[in-house]
């Protein structure tokens, strides 16, 4: 009977890292990738400064989660989504808007793949 | 480093808990999945260790889910004795009145010299004192022999034997033990005052057993140079 309790204590440790990680990431995918896109918008219609501070919001709202982030998925995955955010700043603040448009792309591509590799789907599972 | 270190000491207790939990049947005679899921914990415990980017929840979460797996269907066999046969199989029977059963050991994939080997372990040099030799469904071999072969007993014999009962430890490396004390029905005033009565104290004892009938066999510590 004390195994079975342990087992079911356990199982529901289970259940609320998986769902705590699973809010974690569409979190971060969410607010991130909400910044990302309304940079991106900001700079398609050459506004530099809204597209520059988007683009440092979408960068702070990646850093308050870089933390949990790190628990959930590969250290990897993290370091090159915040690299790839840190570069961003760097092509406003060079005011080169056509390469941001590009670069943020590929943020936000990279944020759909963490997003989607991490969703309970047949095609992830196997 | 250190992440390596605290990693390893982590998934260390997480790999002892789920053994834990699991039961004393993994560190006995395994069965096919008992195995398997031993083989797996271990692999999943040393992932994180080695790759300290690989986040530590996902091999910590693989352990707990197997260990869960485990004693869900450890308790699911207990019930169904169907789905009990379907994983651990069912024990075979190779030897039957000294005669071989080839058919059965060809669905083994038993060969003579495995036989023969097994036949060994258990202290059987001839096939002709085999009653019956069963292959378990954990792969080990028990053998009952002939009537002919097998040592006599007290009864047989018909000598009058007393039953000694169970001896238990019940002071190990100074240190008193209760798991058996009601089995031999011995309470720790009682261990005192054995020891009083041969003149050593608790702290000086290393192994100290007594049986159902109360008599005590002392061992004292050695003195360390």
């Amino acid at each position: 009977m004390s195994r079975l309790i342990s087992v079911g204590v356990l199982a529901v440790l289970i259940v609320v890292a998986c769902t705590a990680g699973f809010f974690v990431i569409e979190n971060c995918a969410d607010s991130v990738g909400d910044a990302l896109e309304a940079s991106l918008d900001a700079a398609n219609s050459g506004d530099l400064e809204s597209t520059r501070a988007l683009a440092a919001r979408a960068e702070s709202e990646f850093e308050r989660r870089e933390g949990a982030l790190s628990v959930f998925i590969h250290a990897d995955l993290v370091e090159q989504l915040g690299s790839q955010l840190a570069m961003l700043s760097d092509l406003v603040a060079e005011e080169t808007l056509p390469e941001f448009c590009a670069e943020a792309n590929k943020a936000l591509i990279m944020l759909t793949h963490i997003s989607h590799d991490t969703k309970p789907s047949i095609t992830n599972v196997f | 480093m250190i992440v390596t270190l605290l990693r390893t000491v982590i998934l260390y207790v997480v790999v002892i808990i789920g053994l834990r939990i699991m039961g004393k049947r993994q560190i006995a005679d395994m069965q096919p999945n008992e195995l398997v899921t031993t083989i797996l914990i271990s692999d999943l415990a040393t992932i994180p260790i080695q790759d300290i980017k690989q986040p530590a929840l996902n091999g910590i979460i693989a352990i707990i889910i197997l260990v869960c797996v485990e004693v869900a269907l450890s308790f699911v066999t207990l019930k169904s004795d169907r789905l009990r046969r379907i994983i651990d199989g069912k024990p075979v029977i190779v030897v039957r009145h000294g005669e071989i059963d080839q058919a059965a050991m060809r669905s083994l994939r038993l060969t003579v010299d495995d036989l023969l080997g097994n036949l060994r372990e258990n202290q059987v040099f001839e096939l002709a004192q085999v009653e019956y030799a069963i292959v378990e469904t954990n792969g080990k071999m028990s053998v009952l022999l002939t009537q002919a072969a097998q040592p006599i007993t007290a009864s047989q014999a018909q000598i009058k034997t007393e039953n000694k009962g169970l001896s238990a430890p019940v002071v190990c490396d100074g240190k008193l033990r209760d798991e058996f004390m009601e089995a031999v029905g011995i309470t720790p005033k009682r261990v005192e005052k054995l020891l009083k009565k041969k003149g050593a104290k608790m702290g000086d004892v290393f192994l100290m057993t007594v049986d159902a009938a109360g008599k005590a066999v002392l061992v004292k510590k050695e003195e360390q140079q």
